[in-house]
C-alpha cells in the first residue's frame, strides 16, 4: 500500500452534497487512517492518525528530530506578528543536495555521512522521505524534509515497487 | 514559608472554557504563576520561536502587552478550541518541541480524530474494548444487533443512540437509527462514500 494523500479534502468530494462535505471528508479520513493503521501489509506512509501518511511536521519539527540524530542543522526562526501568516518554509538553494529514502534504499548523490543521516531520519519518521543538505560534503547541514518524493522518477518508483513487493 | 516556584504554567485557551477557567482558579489560589494564551486575543498575540544550533529552544509569546519567554516555562495546559490560526499553529508547534510537561500536546490527541484507531489503541493497551462495526450498510448495522453506543467514525458527534438525536446530525440520505438495545457494542458510521 502507497498513500499519497494526507487527509480526505472536502473539496475532493464534490459528489457529496455540499452541506454534507466537510463531515464525510472529516469520516472518510477517519475510517481510512484507523484502516490503513491495522494493514499488516507494507504501507508507505503508515498513517499518523490524524495524517494518513506520515506526520505532518512543519521544518522545525524536523530540525529537533535531526538534532536529536547528532545530524548537523541549520538553526530556524519562526516568527510570527499579530495576524501574519504562517510563513512557508524556504525553498531549498541550489547549492543543496537531496536524498529519497526509499524502504531500505538512499536515492542521490551525496557524502555517504549524508546518506547515513537521511537513513537515520528516515528510520525515526517515515519510510518513504526526502532529505535536504545545504551541500554534498559529509559536514553539511539537514535544511528541511520533504515527504512526497517524485515517483514518477524512474529509480524512485523502482525502488518503491521493490519496498511493496 | 514554603518557596513558590516562579516559573509559569502556560494555559491555551479560551477563558470562557470552563475546564481552562478551573485550572486558572486553581493555579491562583495555589499562587502560581501563569500565562494565558488566551485565543480569544488571537488578533493580539505574536509569538517567535528559536532552535539554536545547539538544540536550544528559545523565544517568547506576547498577548497584548504581557510577554512570556518560553524557555521559562515549566508546564502548559493545551485546550485549544480549535489551531487553525498561525498563531496557533506555531504554538502547537512549539508544544511539540518543548521539553516542559504539556498536557496534552496535539499529537497525543491526534488520536481523537479516529474512533475505530483509537479503540485498537486501547485495546493494544491491554483494555477491554466494545464489539465495534464501522459501516455505511444498514443491513450490517441491523445484523450487528442492539447499539448502545453510535458514533461517527470521526469527532463529528458522540451521543447515544436515541433515534431523534442520530436523525438530527445525519447526512443527506442516511436510511435512519439503529435500533437502541442494551448491549455492549458500538457502531462507528462510515460515510457512504467510503471504499469499504
Amino acid at each position: 500500500m502507497i498513500t499519497r494523500l494526507a487527509a480526505i479534502a472536502p473539496a475532493q468530494l464534490p459528489h457529496v452534497a455540499e452541506a454534507d462535505r466537510d463531515y464525510v471528508a472529516s469520516e472518510m479520513s477517519a475510517f481510512l487512517g484507523a484502516w490503513l493503521s491495522a494493514l499488516a501489509c507494507p504501507v508507505m506512509n503508515r498513517p499518523f492518525v490524524p495524517s494518513l501518511s506520515g506526520p505532518v511536521w512543519r521544518r522545525e519539527q524536523w530540525v529537533r528530530l535531526a538534532l536529536g540524530l547528532d545530524i548537523p542543522v541549520a538553526p530556524v526562526r519562526l516568527a510570527l506578528r499579530p495576524g501574519s501568516p504562517m510563513p512557508a518554509p524556504p525553498p531549498p538553494g541550489e547549492a543543496c543536495v537531496r536524498l529519497d529514502v526509499i524502504g531500505r534504499a538512499v536515492i542521490g548523490h551525496g557524502h555517504p555521512r549524508l546518506r547515513a543521516h537521511a537513513r537515520r531520519l528516515a528510520d525515526s519518521a517515515m519510510a518513504l522521505l526526502g532529505v535536504f543538505f545545504d551541500a554534498d560534503d559529509g559536514h553539511a547541514r539537514f535544511v528541511g524534509a520533504d515527504r512526497w518524493p517524485d515517483l514518477s522518477d524512474r529509480s524512485i518508483g523502482d525502488a518503491v515497487m521493490e519496498s511493496l513487493s | 514559608m514554603s518557596l513558590r516556584p516562579s516559573r509559569p504554567v502556560l494555559l491555551w485557551g479560551s477563558p470562557l472554557d470552563l475546564p481552562i477557567a478551573a485550572v486558572c482558579t486553581a493555579l491562583s489560589r495555589l499562587g502560581t504563576p501563569m500565562f494565558l494564551v488566551d485565543q480569544t486575543r488571537a488578533g493580539e498575540t505574536s509569538i517567535e520561536i528559536d532552535i539554536e544550533i545547539d538544540g536550544v529552544l528559545g523565544g517568547w509569546i506576547q498577548v497584548g502587552d504581557q510577554r512570556c519567554a518560553l524557555d521559562l516555562v515549566r508546564s502548559v495546559y493545551a485546550r485549544p478550541q480549535d489551531a487553525a490560526r498561525a498563531v496557533d499553529e506555531a504554538l502547537a508547534c512549539w508544544l511539540e518541541l518543548t521539553p516542559a510537561l504539556v498536557v496534552n500536546r496535539l499529537s497525543a490527541m491526534g488520536s481523537n480524530s479516529s474512533k475505530p484507531y483509537q479503540s485498537a489503541l486501547i485495546a493494544k493497551a491491554g483494555f477491554a474494548v466494545p464489539d465495534t462495526l464501522v459501516t455505511n450498510d444498514p443491513d450490517a448495522l441491523r445484523a450487528f444487533g442492539g447499539a448502545t453506543a453510535a458514533s461517527s467514525t470521526s469527532p463529528a458527534a458522540v451521543f447515544a443512540a436515541s433515534s431523534r438525536a442520530w436523525r438530527r446530525t445525519m447526512p443527506t440520505g442516511w436510511p435512519g437509527s439503529p435500533p437502541a438495545r442494551p448491549s455492549s457494542r458500538n457502531t462507528c458510521r462510515a460515510p457512504t462514500t467510503a471504499c469499504m
